[in-house]
This record gives C-alpha cells, structure tokens and sequence, in this order.
C-alpha cells in the first residue's frame, strides 16, 4: 500500500514539474515580449505548433506500448508527397487525401507486423522504414516534387489547431477509458504477464503502430496544406529525421519515458507546448535553428534526470 | 530496461548460444558459418558484380569502395563497442559531422591543433554521453538523442554553410596513391579492423564489455567495474567516429555540419548485419558488412541509379537480415 502511495506521489510530483516548467517559460515569454500573449499570437503559435503536437501525440502511443516509431517523419514526408502528386494528377480533393491517409495507415502495419510477428526490435524495424522510405519518396515524387495542395486542405489545414487537439483528447479517453487503451500500457510494462493474462499482444502492437502511422499521415496532409507545396528537404540526408527526433523529444520532455507503461497523452500536450514555448523564447531573442537545437538537446537531458531522480527516489 | 529490444526478447535466446560456443570452442561448422556468413555474402555479392558488371572488374572501383568505406569503418567500430556493451549511441552521425566543421574551422589557424581539437571534441562528446548514462542513469537512447541535438546544433554554429578550409597537405596525405592504390586510406582502414578485433577479441577490456552487454548485474558479481567499461565504450564510439570525421573532411576537403546522417545510418546498419547485439557479436564480421554497404552504394552509382536507391536497399535490407536472424535465433533456441 505505501508502495502504491509513493508511486502515486511521484507522478503527481511529475505532473507538478512540467507544469511549474511550462508557467514559468510561459511567464519568461510573456515579460520579455508582451505581444506574446495576445490572442492572434497564441493562435497562430498553437497552430505553428499542431503538427508537431499530432506527431507527438503519435509518438506517445507507440513509446506507451513499449515500442518507438522512427519512421513518424518519413511516414509524414511522403503522405504529404502522395497526396500532393495525386492530386495534380486527378485534381480532386478527397480521393488523394484518402489515399494518403491510407498509405499511412499501410506503413505503420508493415511497422507493427515486422515488430510483432518477424520479432524486429523496433528501434530497427522503424530506423529501417525511414532509411527505405527517405530512398523511395525521392524516387517515386521525383527530385523536383510536382502537384500542389487542393484548396480544400490549404482551408483544412488553417483549423490543423482543433485536429490536434481533437487528436489529444480522443487519446486521452482511449487510454483512460477503453480496453484498448489499458491493453497498450500493459503490454509496455509487461509483454509476457499481458500475454498470460488474455492480452492479444501481437494485434494491440499492430494496431499501435497503425495508430502512429495514421496520426503522422494526418500530420503530413496539414503540412501540405501549409507548405502548399509538397516540398521536402531533400537537401538533409535523410527525410524527415528532425520531425522524428523533435516528436521523440516532445513526448520525453512531457515525461512518458521508456519505463514501460508509464507517461500519458496529456503529459505529451504539455511536453510539446514546453518545446514550442522554447522556440518562441528562442526567436525572441533573435536566435536560429542551431540555438534551438542546442537547446532542445540540453532541456531534454535536464529534464529526464530530474525526472528519473524523482522516480528513483 | 532496454526498451528498443536490442536484447529484451532475444536475450535468453542468446545467452543459450553463447554457452554453446564456449562448450565446443567454436569449431562446429555451423558456429563457423556464423562467424564467417558476412565474408561469405561479401564475397558472393562481389563475384556477382564481377560477373555482371564491368566496373567491378576494374582496380579503381575496389579503390573507390575503400574510400566510401574508411569513414563508416570508424564511426562502426564505435557503434560496434556501445552495442555490445548494452547501450545505444545515436550520436555517431552528428559528431561525424562536427568533426568535419570543427576541422574546416581551425585547420586554417594550425593543422596539428585542428585535428587534436577534433580528437578533444569527439572524446569530450563520449564522455558526456557516458556520464549520463553511468552516473546519471539516463536511458542510453535519450541520453544520446540529447548530445544529437545539442552537437548538431553546435556544428550548425561553427559551419553553417559547408565550406571552410581543410590543409591540403593532410587531403593529400588521406587521398595518397601509389600505383593507383590509396595506400594511406587502406593502411587506416586495416589498422581500425586490426585495433578493433584485437580491443574486442583479444584483450581483458573486450571480455569484459561482451560481459557487461551480456548481464550487467552478474558482471558486476564477478568484480567488473561495470561503470567504467560502459563510460569507455562511449569514450571510444566519440573518438573513433570523431577520427571518421577527420578522415572524411580530408577526402572532401571541406566541412559539412550536415553530411553525418548517412554515416550513422551506414554503420548502424552494417553493425547489425555483422550480427551484434548486446553482448553478442564481433567486429571481424563488421568489417566485411561496412564493405558491402560501400559496394553497394557503389554498384547503384555504377549502374547510374539515383543514389537515393541506395536507401531503399539499405533500409529493406536491414529489416530483411534482422527478421532472418531472429527466424533462426528462434529455431536454435
């Protein structure tokens, strides 16, 4: 029982820390830059921040499981590639967006079967469908990517804040409320017992991944509704790596760690609104892309110690 | 608690194996066949190219695949020793990249403190990733996802734009041919195999990390300083994939803040091809894996395909390898 307790009290320290870290950098942001709380601002800053949001949002569901998604920003890149080419080729708008959502949904099986039934760790079975993926999305959009976004998703996409939120707290009730939801933390925790107890591991490991790619798909078509083009970078080496690697940071920020079952859909909604709050503080005071790296890669390590040490004590 | 599995399921399976080998020291023709598969698919690619290809009958593509090579052998060897040890070092790439934007900054001012600068810096980036993981007890994946920001940010810092000045006597010396044969980049690339084989399979240190990766806790009984080998290991995959880098930035004489990724990926892939694991594995069948992942990036330039084929290779490939292993871990168990 005590044991109970002290768990309890753990995470509400947990919750505690990110939201005293999340008020005080929102404060910082508010006295160094009173424009920063207006409303346009705050709008256009969650809406800046909404794809990030759902691919963290997709991240969580895989880390909660036991798992990682690595491939979240490929999956992303090339939806968004798909959908742009279909769409110049059919100039429809539903057909592609479907398709792309689709496609999506096709990877993150793959993802999950080669994680669930080939038994790939799936720190490789991820890293492998990003390398494949990065090869394939250059060789099927071509070097310089054709189509554009329909004006429906560039319309669609400017309400991207309400998908991302409608996106949290669907999951939010998922994991609170439904077997499903309850199955994904168990099987992180523990495979086997969940197993023994009448878990269908392999399914709930599939559908997960199938989640993620859904989500990053979903994420991909409000980038090319923003980006109105579907141009990717194909200057970095691989695609979609950043994507991958801040969703990753956001959700550990937030405090799901890869303590299996531990961490929630909520914690990441805070985790990505701290690193969103830090690139405005960053901006603020006239930094770029390297600062912001930097950044991101020491608050990450600050937080996860903090956070392990109230764990472990 | 390694959650990205790199020895959760298979570790019982594994553990069995290695019991094995010790039990008939290694002599079985199928514990050979393990030892030796990777040569064997090296050879068998090439003898395909051969036949099918004319570049491959030609001296200057085996030169060119040892250049390709030399980098990835570096930031593998480094890979190779964390993997081994249990952990996961994902900051291989970017300190690749650093190291060729640390170089193409201060090579300008004196060449000799330039690449002690790097060696500094690649063993300053190992060592905070071992802290963290040692003393601060922080998941190695997360700890070194951290140093990834945080060093690639600093090489964005000191090169922005690739570019930058890299002493031309040392592009020379690491492009250096007699007869056509780059003499410096091989007399490298078999000093590293030799160095890794030795550090892994002959020495106390390397018995100990297979030890370490194999079950932290009873190393720690037999009177292992468990805390030191895993800090070494992440000292070693700094400095070795810091040396990559400079090696690299002497083959394109200039600095890149940007060019690491594949390097990471390329070793990674060709570490896990070699069949390491956590406490499983062996350099000497890394080595010939990070020559096939040259050779085929050189037969997709040769067969002048996109080398965004390359990835699409590599990645199928990767699943590929991995799935057959487990399929045969799980019989042999």
């Amino acid at each position: 029982m005590s044991k109970t307790v002290k768990r309890l009290s753990a995470e509400t320290k947990q919750t505690l820390l990110i939201l005293i870290v999340f008020l005080a950098l929102f404060v910082t942001a508010r006295i160094l830059q009173p424009k920063f709380w207006t409303i346009e601002h705050l709008t256009f800053w969650l809406w800046d921040l909404s794809l990030l949001g759902i691919l963290a949002i997709a991240q969580t569901i895989v880390i909660l499981s036991g798992g990682i998604d690595l491939s979240t920003g490929a999956i992303y890149f090339f939806a968004s590639g798909i959908c742009g080419a279909l769409t110049a080729v059919t100039g429809d708008f539903s057909l592609p967006f479907v398709a792309a959502l689709l496609l999506g949904v096709l990877l993150g099986a793959i993802n999950g079967i080669g994680v669930a039934k080939w038994k790939v760790p799936p720190i490789i079975m991820t890293l492998g469908m990003l390398i494949f993926l990065s090869g394939l999305a250059f060789i099927v959009i071509g070097p310089a990517p054709k189509g554009g976004a329909h004006p429906m998703l560039i319309g669609l996409s400017k309400g991207s804040t309400y998908a991302w939120i409608g996106v949290g707290v669907l999951f939010i009730l998922i994991s609170e409320r439904t077997t499903f939801g309850w199955s994904v933390r168990s099987i992180g925790s523990n495979p086997t017992a969940s197993h023994v107890s009448g878990i269908n591991v392999e399914r709930v490991t599939i559908q997960v991944y199938m989640i993620s790619g859904l989500l990053s798909a979903l994420a991909g078509l409000f980038y090319l509704g923003w980006a109105r083009t579907p141009y990717i970078a194909f200057t970095v080496s691989a695609m979609g790596v950043d994507a991958t690697i801040r969703s990753v940071a956001a959700v550990l920020i937030g405090g799901t760690l890869f303590i299996g079952g531990l961490g929630g859909f909520e914690r990441t909604i805070f985790g990505t609104l701290i690193t969103g709050t830090l690139f405005a503080l960053i901006r603020m005071f006239g930094l770029g892309q390297e600062a912001i790296l930097i950044t991101e890669g020491v608050v990450l390590l600050g937080i996860v110690y903090v956070y392990l040490r109230i764990y472990h004590r | 608690m390694n959650f990205y599995g790199l020895t959760s399921k298979r570790n019982s399976a594994s553990k069995s194996r290695v019991g094995k080998r010790r039990a008939t020291s290694g002599q079985r023709p199928t514990e050979m066949l393990k030892n030796w598969y990777v040569w064997i698919i090296l050879g068998l690619f090439w003898a395909f190219c051969i036949t099918f290809t004319k570049e491959f009958q030609s001296i200057y593509t085996y030169r060119s695949i040892l250049l390709l090579a030399v980098p990835i052998v570096f930031a593998a060897l480094g890979e190779t020793v964390v993997i081994i040890s249990g952990g996961f070092d994902l900051s291989v790439g970017v300190v690749v990249s650093a190291a060729t934007a640390i170089a193409s900054v201060t090579m300008g001012i004196n060449p000799v403190l330039g690449m002690v600068l790097v060696l500094v810096f690649g063993l300053a980036v190992g060592a905070i990733n071992g802290l963290g993981v040692v003393k601060a007890k922080i998941d190695s994946f997360i700890m070194t996802l951290g140093t990834m920001f945080a060093v690639n940010g600093l090489a964005l810092v000191i090169r922005p734009t690739p570019g930058g000045y890299i002493d031309p006597a040392f592009s020379r010396l690491m492009l250096y041919t007699v007869y056509d044969f780059p003499i410096t980049t091989f007399i490298l690339f078999l000093a590293i195999g030799v160095t890794g084989v030795l550090l892994l399979q002959r020495k106390n240190f390397g018995r100990e990390v297979f030890a370490v990766g194999g079950d932290k806790e009873k190393a720690r009984r037999t009177g292992i300083n468990v805390d030191r080998i895993e800090f070494l290991a992440y000292v070693i995959s700094g400095v070795s994939s810091a040396i990559g880098g400079l090696i690299l930035a002497g083959q394109i004489n200039t600095g890149d803040a940007e060019i690491g990724l594949p390097y990471l990926f390329n070793a990674f892939v060709a570490v896990v091809l070699g069949g390491t694991l956590a406490g499983v594995g062996g350099f000497l069948q890394v080595i010939p894996a990070v020559l096939l992942m040259a050779s085929i990036r050189s037969l997709i330039r040769f067969l002048e395909m996109s080398t965004w084929y390359d990835f699409v290779v590599k990645g199928a490939f990767l699943i590929a390898v991995v799935a057959i292993q487990q399929r045969i871990a799980k019989r042999g168990s």
